[in-house]
């Protein structure tokens, strides 16, 4: 699993690659909770095309990211999910509370 | 008539959340000699993965971490079942704690969507449960590729 991150004017994106599970969404989450704190983007994108594996954590990952950018009064969208990935955020009812693209 | 076991391993590894992905590849190896899709065995794994996790997340809370038994079995009629026990809490309310979106985890940003994703995937979800004995998950599935 590896995360990266680019920030360009206006936007903050994550690209998560490998999987993603409940042992990775420890690390995962303090990464993105500082990362999402200090920046001043009033949009935040989960780019998951990389994401190989991933299981319901992926969602309390993603969601507990909503809400904090809500608090923040930012957006936060989940860009190109890999098949996988998608397959797994729809049968969690994800599209419910997120924006997909 | 009883089914022949083809195939079965039996292991046990601590309850940390390091060991999750250890029993998605415990899974994918003993798959591995058995014709399987590339669908089903994401499938299976992600399956294997929800309920080791619950046991890691739950089983021995506020406690040194116990033990999980990961034992898979295959059958000559083609049906894999997989068996996650562990030795902790116990659940409190099982019919509760399968209801989609349901979690008693507060720290922890968890879905609750773990029960919901083993039943999709497999055919059969059996959970029993003991207070303060522990937990046993038995997952059955009919493999489409197996003669």
């Amino acid at each position: 699993m590896a995360i990266r991150w680019e920030e360009t004017e206006g936007e903050l994106r994550f690209f998560i690659t490998g999987e993603i599970d409940h042992h990775n969404s420890i690390f995962l989450r303090r990464e993105m909770e500082e990362t999402i704190r200090k920046s001043r983007a009033p949009s935040i994108v989960l780019d998951l095309s990389g994401t190989e594996f991933c299981d319901s954590s992926a969602l309390g990952l993603i969601l507990g990211r909503a809400r904090q950018a809500q608090a923040l009064s930012r957006t936060l969208i989940v860009q190109n999910p890999s098949a996988r990935a998608r397959k797994i955020l729809d049968l969690c009812g994800a599209e419910r509370f997120l924006k997909y693209s | 008539m009883k089914q022949r076991v083809k195939n079965q391993i039996n292991t046990s590894f601590a309850a940390t959340s390091e060991n999750e992905s250890l029993s998605r590849v415990i899974t994918a190896g003993f798959l591995m000699a058995h014709p399987v899709t590339a669908e089903e065995l994401a499938d299976i794994k992600t399956a294997v993965s929800e309920a080791v996790t619950n046991a890691v997340v739950h089983a021995y809370r506020g406690r040194e971490a116990g033990r999980i038994k990961l034992d898979l079995k295959l059958y000559s009629d083609a049906r894999l079942k997989i068996t996650v026990t562990d030795y902790g809490c116990g659940i409190e309310d099982v019919e509760r704690a399968r209801e989609p979106f349901f979690t008693t985890d507060r720290e922890h940003e968890r879905g609750g969507m773990g029960f919901s994703i083993m039943e999709t995937f497999m055919d059969r979800v059996r959970v029993t449960s003991t207070d303060a004995r522990g937990t046993r998950v038995v997952l059955e599935k009919r493999l489409s590729l197996c003669r």
